[in-house]
């Protein structure tokens, strides 16, 4: 019997393909040394492999000049308007996987606006903005923010994070009234792309109206105003979680 | 997983959906042959896969998860045209004609013209396989269809693409008068 009939094309090219189990190769390639047929075949195979890819390695692969035909254009209309809903939806998908023993920092976001464009040196940029004191959610944003540098320095991506605090929030960053302050002193320690920010209109109402003068934690950058550096930041590609 | 570290998971695929876009029209022309339904698919299966990133629980299979949807986009845009396509009747290959191909001397152009004669079955499987390198598993989850079905289109195609390429002289081209299934192929 010859060997060439215990081969069926299928094993053929699943050998050529790497498929096969180490013992199915070993049988195959013991055939292979005593039989030309067989060889003949595979490389047959081979061939045909070969003369695929390579009628296709050329294929023009940007086309950004070219409009959708009309019968499709419909449909992508739909379906880009629907993806400014798609971040919302995308939201609410995370806000049902999300399970934090009391509350999620989504349930606790007030406004959330992630950006997806890229920066010219591929860094993702997060603000977060509180503005509250309250201390459950701000356990959740310190929480989250050191996981997700943690995530970015294992992982080696670039990241730049800053925590705004204006209104309750700047109790966070006040020597007086700061429940955090050792912890917020560890981070800015350990994370040099993070940085805490106070807003300046904030404080000069402290100091000019209720006649507090406030001393905030060392290290602690000053805005002149959180809705100049909300807006600031936004312009220039950050991500944007307020809470 | 947490909110912040979930947003960051999602910009990543995004960034990866997008850079996969060359190699989605490279398999979309070679299904079609037509470089403007080649377009139009990718663009459909980018903002499809956009739309639902968030609903892909492995990441690591991003790649035949993108393929897969391509392959439905395909299904759909044929299931909206006709139900069962005649390959006579159908020029696949929009450029030139099969009398014209067949005194062409250039390897590419004769190599698409046999591809483009394949079934569609066969020719999904044989360039997700040829041209992505696409495991027999993948390929499997892909298309929806099973493994065994995978190994024998594949194995079909590559025969009467070897019939067709590797032949000595072109009057041994076989005249495959075969109904091609719009949806699926044999």
């Amino acid at each position: 019997m010859k060997q060439t009939e215990r081969f069926s094309n299928e094993i053929l090219n699943a050998y050529l393909d790497g498929e096969l189990d180490t013992d199915e190769q070993g049988r195959l390639i013991e055939a292979l040394n005593a039989d030309e047929e067989l060889s003949h075949r595979i490389c047959e195979l081979a061939r045909v492999r070969s003369m695929v890819q390579f009628a296709y390695q050329d294929v023009a692969t940007d086309n950004p000049q070219h409009a959708p035909r009309n019968h499709f254009r419909r449909k992508l209309i739909g379906l880009a308007a629907s993806l400014t809903l798609a971040l919302g939806a995308t939201i609410g998908w995370m806000a049902h996987q999300y399970n934090y023993p009391n509350h999620g920092l989504l349930e606790l976001a007030n406004h959330v606006e992630m950006n997806n464009q890229r920066t010219r040196s591929d860094t993702w940029r997060v603000l977060l903005h509180l503005t509250t004191d309250n201390p459950t959610r701000l356990k959740v944003v310190l929480d989250e923010a050191e996981s997700l540098l943690n995530h970015y320095a294992q992982n080696k991506q670039p990241l730049q994070m800053e925590i705004l605090a204006n209104g309750q929030g700047l109790n966070l960053l006040r020597t007086d009234t700061s429940i955090y302050s050792q912890r917020i002193k560890a981070m800015q320690k350990r994370y040099d792309n993070l940085v805490f920010v106070a807003c300046g209109t904030a404080l000069k109402r402290l100091r000019e109206e209720r006649r507090i003068n406030v001393q905030l934690l060392p290290n602690v950058d000053i805005a002149p105003s959180a809705i100049g550096e909300v807006l600031k930041k936004q312009g220039e590609g950050w991500s944007y979680v307020q809470i | 997983m947490p909110f912040l570290q979930n947003l960051c998971l999602q910009r990543d695929l995004r960034a990866r959906i997008a850079k996969t876009h060359g190699r989605l029209y490279r398999v979309a022309y070679a299904w079609g042959h037509d470089a403007d339904l080649a377009s139009d698919l990718v663009q459909e299966t980018m903002a499809k896969a956009l739309q639902k990133v968030s609903q892909l629980r492995e990441p690591e299979k991003l790649d035949s998860w993108l393929f897969g949807i391509m392959t439905n986009c395909w299904r759909d845009h044929f299931r909206r045209q006709r139900d069962f396509v005649d390959i006579n009747d159908v020029n696949l290959f929009a450029e030139e004609t099969p009398e014209g191909l067949h005194h062409r001397q250039d390897v590419i152009e004769q190599v698409r013209h046999a591809v483009s004669r394949l079934s569609e079955g066969q020719r999904h499987v044989v360039t997700l396989v040829d041209l992505e390198g696409f495991s027999y598993n993948e390929v499997s989850n892909i298309l929806g269809i099973p493994v065994g079905t995978v190994m024998s289109r594949l194995s079909r195609a590559r025969s009467q693409l070897a019939e067709m390429l590797l032949a000595k002289r072109p009057e041994k081209e076989q005249n495959m008068n075969m109904k091609l299934r719009s949806i699926s192929g044999a």
